[in-house]
């Protein structure tokens, strides 16, 4: 059998950054969230390692959603960049970032959506791209749309990209959504409120950025996530 | 310190951005075939037609994703993790640690894995820690040879460990 050490440990954060599993205001949480409560256990190797990705996850066009078609997709073009960190500050280098959106009518290119917004043959609205070692990131895309969805009367979703990230270790594994600045929506959308924490939500709001913005090409955005870190406490010999 | 970024919902159309793989489920220390499979259930008993599964152990060259079906199934393809020692000489049996993401699921529901049977599981940490009325939701059952049966309940009677870590 062999014998392993422990990498360092993971910081729990901070309480009240993420939604609680059962959120009345966002119906389908209600038969799926668990009602007994959590077990804690000790961090092992298991949630203290996770998978490396190397550059063959990643295409060379992955991180641009609208060129992956014959022709370009309709909408506002946008650049969405940034970087992440761990809690302490630190970048978070070659990690697998994965996105996927509607189109700019509102529309997922999935069979399991059916309004009648226009579907865009040119517009998959699914990329991915690690970051480089300064923790870096860069997509292309085209602004999504806001979409009606059946969780109360006349619900909309503010318009959103989906961004899934491993980090460094099992523990350090995030899923999100990124929304845009102003949007009305935002205050009242159930999945949004549902974080307790005001600071906390801002943070999944992207900021507008002229010098990312290139010029007559696309609208620049700047988005930072930052993961679970480790515990940099020097460890007892 | 820089502040947390919150988890948001993969919402229904998670098959775009969430492939199904990511990465050969091996290992250079594991080589027994194994198969894990079962549902994915909601708190009344109905399967999540909309949930990805992850699977992760130590050493492995991938992690497991897949897709819940219709039914809320799933079937994953990989190798029994081995039985490790920490640097404490505590044993740890084989198990995988498994991510449970959906629709519904605002954040992500963190569980385990282990195989019945297994002599290593009466002295694995974890385990041991679980009330032992529980500690079944987290043992997969031996089907077909080579195949285990692990149903993951997130809601309601025989509902699944899951783990604050």
């Amino acid at each position: 059998m062999a014998t392993r050490p422990p990498p360092a440990a993971i910081l729990r954060g901070e309480p009240g950054v993420h939604p609680p599993p059962d959120a009345p205001a966002y119906r389908a949480t209600e038969l799926r969230h668990p009602k007994q409560p959590l077990v804690v256990i000790p961090q092992s190797l298991t949630e203290l390692t996770g998978p490396a990705f190397g550059h063959d996850a990643v295409g060379p066009l992955d991180h641009d959603l609208t060129r992956q078609h014959s022709g370009a997709p309709v909408g506002q073009r946008i650049l969405v960049e940034g970087r992440v960190l761990d809690e302490g500050g630190r970048p978070v280098p070659h990690t697998l970032i994965e996105v996927w959106q509607a189109n700019a009518a509102g529309r997922y290119a999935h069979t399991v959506d059916q309004w009648n917004a226009p579907l865009d043959g040119n517009f998959t609205g699914a990329g991915r791209t690690l970051t480089d070692a300064e923790g870096r990131y860069r997509f292309v895309t085209i602004r999504p749309g806001a979409y009606p969805w059946r969780n109360h009367a006349n619900a909309w979703r503010p318009a959103h990209i989906h961004l899934s990230l491993f980090g460094q270790a099992f523990l350090t594994r995030l899923v999100t959504q990124m929304y845009f600045p102003g949007d009305p929506l935002l205050a009242l959308d159930p999945i949004f409120n549902a974080i307790p924490d005001e600071r906390a939500r801002q943070r999944l709001i992207a900021r507008f950025d002229l010098p990312t913005t290139e010029p007559a090409f696309a609208l620049g955005y700047r988005f930072d996530l930052v993961l679970r870190g480790r515990d940099q406490t020097p460890m007892e010999a | 310190m820089a502040g947390l970024t919150p988890f948001q919902t993969v919402g229904p159309y998670l098959h775009l951005g969430l492939r199904a793989g990511l990465g050969p489920m091996t290992s250079p220390e594991a080589a027994t075939p194994v198969v894990v499979q079962g549902r994915l259930f909601d708190g009344a008993g109905a399967g999540i037609s909309d949930g990805v599964l992850e699977f992760w152990a130590a050493g492995f060259d991938g992690v497991g994703r897949v897709w819940t079906a219709a039914d809320g199934s799933y079937r994953l393809e990989t190798v029994l993790p081995p039985t490790w020692v920490d640097a404490a000489g505590v044993v740890h049996a084989p198990h995988f640690a498994v991510r449970v993401l959906g629709r519904g699921i605002l954040t992500q529901y963190l569980t385990r894995v282990y195989f019945s049977g297994h002599p290593d599981n009466d002295r694995d940490p974890v385990l041991q820690t679980v009330p032992a009325h529980r500690r079944g939701t987290l043992v997969a059952s031996p089907g077909a040879p080579s195949e285990y049966e692990f149903a993951i309940v997130v809601q309601g009677e025989r509902e699944t460990v899951f783990f604050d870590v």
